[in-house]
């Protein structure tokens, strides 16, 4: 069996954000890599930065954001290249073609004035891949493969006239019109209803199945990450904090804000008798903690963790964490040196 | 005193619809819905979009006038209640709403958001301020916050202030309503642990509303699922996810996402047709018909009653009937 | 032994009759204020009247004749909507002249007391008739409702109109009769149009019919308990669907469920075939001329309590006891069936089995067998052999 290859790397990313407010740090220093085929988990709750690093990746940062830092390498067609240094027009290849974005709501996705039909053959037109005649055929092909009933009918409807979870399948085609290597996935099923989530989980696992898409999920529901993800980062304030395969996040999760998060989902299956919320509040990125962002509310903090930003460490084969408990004696010497 | 608190006979709400000129088309949002909830206990209502629980839990409070049907509180109907009982009935039934952001009043302080209720009640309170801020500190806030406005505060308390306004009343039953629904999951933990915390101390009678499984089998004693304005089952929270009885209910758990991965990839669900009906013209038989898995003849002529088919279990099923 | 049920008197044919003497006025009102009045506004409105009335009148006759069964109700629909439709057009022909008349030279409005009432009075009888329509007619023949509903209240909208211009003549511009009298006109055209829309449904109705008929035949064949279905008729007056259906059921089933069972057929029909005016579903219980049984086994030809693993399925002859047919079948279920109990009675029913013999059986899968009209008897015997006897001696003596 061959070695899953990288499909995306990414490098020291630091992202700011401009307010009037004043500099919100959000993005601290990311490194991340995504292997082709799979599913990466992106997880973390509000303002950890995982929707600005997947924004990142294709430079959809708006102002008053400015990514300051770091390197984005795709692998295309069998070459690096880095995104963050791309001119726009070269970038906007790959948007929408290499890779796709699905977004939470998908009514903002979809133009009213325009048929479903209409909206996924011009991506396809746009990226010309197809000319309208094809595409209008494709479009009919790929709302069947997104199992919509009727597809010939679907796509003459507008948007209004199609219920939340067809409309979720709609956006589902669009971004997979154009065959791309990366679905980047963000809060896909916040929205909706749970039947309706567990059709389009069923949905993306078939499709990733049978096309091989790479998919970055990214949700703070950890029910999805476990139905889902092959492999998980956890994100917090601007860092990623530990990077498992999912059996092990659940199992043997290290740093202390995964096992924090893992105490306080309640699992319906299991007789809860407390859950364990972490105590403190998500930091102000504008005048983050020094140091690890995570000290003031982790259980386990040293004097070093207030100083220096731990080192991420590979404890076990594929199993990355950030955090001073698991960094060694001379590591920990050397900082304290500084 | 009764023994149960809280008691909905047949209840039901229709918003009216216009078509054009006189015509109406009626959305049964709570369509003839019966159930007991005993004192102390915590009844969860379980339904996705468009089940009525929303509507049920503001009709339950007489904030919507129900239709039809009657609620009976202490085992007084709350439909005749007019002036001074009306008010009784208000400071002892309150509501917590899903929305943190907009239930709040953004112009007045938290000490006056407070101090409405009773307030408006003529409750004789000594000092008002140290009555406030003992509230405050029941929910795990500060003396500090006492004069501070709405937007200075997180979203997590923000929720916490609206409970404790809710408190103030000192009230038997407490209708909540996606009560952590905006908010994150460690913030959302410590919430559910305080409203449980609360529940034991002030002996208080909860119905919990809202879309999410797990958090409602970790708040509540029984559980009730809806579909489309009626409940289907209800039953104890630890049974009804063992063994639900009902196609649906089966279905919600089988879509439930699990967070653990061995159990979630190991099971193998069946393929979830169709959506729910319009509320508008239910079409005879049981609702769920055209979804159940299990649909025979009957189940589209006539619609199964909700009856109990063991002790303390209702299911409103031909399977069981 | 038969069993009819139908959409009673109480239910369809009185609210019919009453909507249709609130019709009657409507009629004579308008009549009445056009003659006396001629201004083209009640001209017009009048022909209004008459463009909706064919819908209402057809609905009546559809009820009355579909339960007496007379054959050609559609051509009698068309005939009536015709007829009314051509005094319409004549009448609105009239309107345009008079409108044309009175904007060119001098308008001709006279009896205003009449001219400003009856348009009124023609509101509040509209008015309640709608609200009759709604209220009255039971929610489970909300679409036929809707259909009367929506063309009677085409007359609020007339009414509304015509009253306008009169009143500026009232009050002395004389011209604001005829010149309103073009909106009033236009909103007959609208009405004209429907009606010659109805006019192209009932031509149509082939189509409709064959539709309607072959599926109310599939959804009763899927019961197995339902020999054999028979449109006795079917037809359209109007807008509206009759219909007569007539099946035979097998003797075996028991007293209460042929209730239960009119009761599938009737709701489920309704709600095919609406809207619908006149519908009457007769059950005949007769003998069948087969009888299919299914017996559960485990191991061998041994008689287990169901749901068990395997099931023979044998088809006898009802006169000569003979069988006809036998086959086994195995139940295998998905892993993720939670009731596989009501999966296998299904099954069952999809084989066409009137009856099932099993040792015991569950709460649940004897409920479900119920549900599909399928008879479980308990059995004590051991082998196949002997419960097939036992079957026969019972079902078929």
């Amino acid at each position: 069996m061959s070695k899953p290859r990288e499909i995306l790397k990414i490098r020291d990313l630091y992202v700011n954000f401009y307010t009037y407010a004043g500099i919100v740090k959000a993005i601290n220093g990311v490194d991340l890599d995504v292997y082709e085929g799979e599913v990466l988990g992106l997880v973390g709750e509000t303002g950890c930065g995982k929707t600005v690093t997947s924004r990142a990746i294709t430079r959809l940062i708006p102002p008053p954001g400015r990514i300051e830092k770091g390197e984005i390498f795709f692998r295309k067609n069998g070459e690096w290249i880095n995104l963050l240094k791309l001119d726009d027009n070269e970038l906007r290849k790959i948007r929408g073609n290499d890779i796709a974005y699905i977004f939470q709501d998908p009514s903002s996705a979809l133009d009213p004035l325009y048929t479903t039909g209409y909206q996924i053959a011009e991506t396809m037109v746009v990226h010309n891949r197809a000319d309208w005649n094809e595409a209008w055929k494709k479009a009919v092909e790929l709302l069947r493969e997104t199992m919509i009933p009727a597809p010939e009918e679907r796509v003459k409807n507008f948007p209004h006239e199609l219920s939340g979870g067809m409309k979720q399948r709609v956006v589902i085609s669009i971004a997979l019109s154009n065959d791309p290597k990366i679905l980047i996935a963000d809060e896909p099923t916040t929205n909706v209803d749970v039947t309706i989530q567990a059709e389009l989980i069923d949905l993306l696992k078939e499709l990733q199945r049978r096309k091989g898409t790479t998919i970055m999920l990214i949700t703070h529901n950890m029910g999805l990450i476990a139905e889902m993800a092959d492999r998980v980062a956890v994100m917090y304030a601007g860092n990623i904090v530990e990077i498992a395969d999912v059996w092990t996040i659940f199992e043997e999760p290290m740093h202390p804000y995964t096992k924090g998060l893992l105490a306080c989902v309640p699992d319906p299956l299991k007789k809860i008798e407390r859950l364990e919320p972490i105590p403190g509040t998500i930091p102000n990125l504008i005048y983050p903690p020094p140091g690890c962002r995570f000290h003031p509310r982790c259980p386990h903090a040293m004097d070093i963790c207030k100083k220096k930003r731990p080192p991420r460490k590979e404890i076990a084969p594929g199993h990355f964490v950030e955090c001073w408990l698991y960094a060694s004696e001379e590591e920990r010497k050397e900082a304290e040196k500084e | 005193m009764t023994k149960y608190l809280v008691e909905a006979i047949n209840l039901k709400k229709y918003f009216p619809v216009r078509r054009f000129l006189l015509s109406k088309d009626f959305v049964k949002a709570v369509d003839g819905v019966t159930f007991k909830i005993r004192k102390g206990e915590c009844l969860g209502v379980v339904g996705e979009s468009g089940s009525g629980k929303t509507t049920l839990g503001r009709t339950i409070l007489r904030l919507i006038e129900p239709t039809s049907g009657d609620v009976l509180f202490d085992g007084e109907s709350i439909l005749k209640f007019k002036g001074e009982k009306l008010r009784e009935f208000r400071r002892r039934a309150q509501m917590v709403f899903q929305d943190p952001f907009s239930s709040l009043d953004p112009r007045m302080t938290i000490m006056d958001i407070i101090l409405e209720g009773p307030r408006t009640h003529n409750m004789p309170i000594k000092d008002p301020e140290e009555f406030v801020v003992k509230l405050l500190e029941t929910v795990g806030l500060k003396r500090e916050h006492l004069y501070r406005y709405p937007h200075e505060f997180s979203g997590g308390q923000k929720q916490r202030i609206a409970i404790a306004r809710a408190l103030a009343l000192n009230p038997e039953f407490v209708v909540l309503d996606e009560p952590t629904s905006a908010l994150d999951v460690s913030v959302q933990a410590s919430i559910l642990n305080m409203l449980k915390d609360l529940q034991r101390k002030f002996g208080l009678t909860y119905m919990f509303i809202s879309h999410d499984l797990a958090v409602v089998k970790y708040m509540s004693d029984r559980i009730a699922t809806m579909y489309v304005g009626k409940f289907v089952e209800i039953a104890d929270a630890d049974k009804i996810f063992k063994e639900p009885l009902h196609p649906y209910t089966m279905i919600l758990l089988d879509a439930l996402p699990v967070p653990n991965p061995k159990i979630t990839r190991a099971r193998k669900r069946r393929e979830i047709i169709g959506e729910p009906p319009s509320p508008i013209h239910l079409p005879p038989g049981c609702r769920f018909y055209p979804r159940c898995p299990y649909a025979m003849p009957i189940c589209k002529a006539k619609e199964p009653e909700l009856v109990e088919v063991e002790r303390d279990r209702e299911v409103a099923c031909w399977l069981y009937q | 032994m038969e069993i009819s049920r139908e959409i009673s008197f109480s239910e369809m044919g009185y609210p019919l009759l009453i909507i249709n003497v609130f019709l009657i006025a409507l009629l004579f009102l308008s009549i009445i204020a056009a003659l006396e009045t001629s201004s083209p506004n009640l001209i017009a409105n009048c022909a209004t009247v008459f463009f909706i009335a064919p819908t209402i009148i057809n609905g009546l006759v559809g009820y009355f004749l579909g339960r007496k069964g007379v054959k050609r109700i559609s051509e009698l629909s068309i005939v009536i909507t015709v007829l009314f439709l051509l005094v319409g057009v004549f009448l609105l022909y009239d309107a345009v002249m008079l409108a044309y008349q009175g904007i060119i030279r001098k308008p001709k409005i006279t009896h205003f007391e009449i001219a400003l009432t009856i348009p009124i009075i023609l509101i509040i009888i509209t008015y309640i008739a709608s609200e009759f329509c709604e209220k009255k007619i039971p929610e489970i023949y909300w679409r036929t409702s809707r259909v009367l509903g929506d063309r009677i209240r085409g007359v609020l909208s007339s009414a509304g109109l015509a009253i306008i211009g009169p009143t500026g003549a009232f009050f002395g511009v004389m011209k604001m009769d005829p010149l309103f009298a073009l909106f009033t006109i236009l909103y007959s055209l609208v009405e004209l149009w429907r009606t010659a829309e109805e006019i192209k449904f009932i031509l149509g109705k082939g189509r409709l019919l064959s539709v309607l008929r072959e599926t109310a035949e599939r959804t009763f064949k899927a019961v197995p308990v339902i020999h054999d279905v028979k449109i006795d008729f079917m037809n359209v007056s109007g807008r509206f669907v009759v219909a007569q259906i007539s099946s035979t059921v097998s003797k075996f089933v028991e007293e209460e469920y042929v209730e239960a069972l009119s009761s599938f057929m009737l709701t489920e029909l309704i709600n095919r075939l609406a809207p619908i005016v006149y519908l009457r579903v007769v059950i005949k219980l007769e003998k069948p001329k087969a009888l299919t049984v299914a017996v559960a086994l485990g191991d061998g030809e041994i008689v287990s309590k169901f749901p068990s693993k395997r099931v023979i399925i044998v088809t006898f002859d009802a006169s000569t006891r003979e069988i006809k047919e036998e086959k086994i079948i195995e139940l295998k279920f998905d892993e993720y069936e939670k009731v596989p109990e009501a999966k296998a009675i299904e099954n069952l029913a999809r084989n066409r089995v009137l009856v099932l013999a099993t040792k015991d059986i569950s709460e649940i899968a004897k409920n479900v067998a119920r549900n599909w009209f399928i008879r479980v008897i308990k059995t004590e015997k051991e082998n196949l052999k002997d419960v097939l006897e036992e079957i026969t001696q019972r079902f078929l003596s």
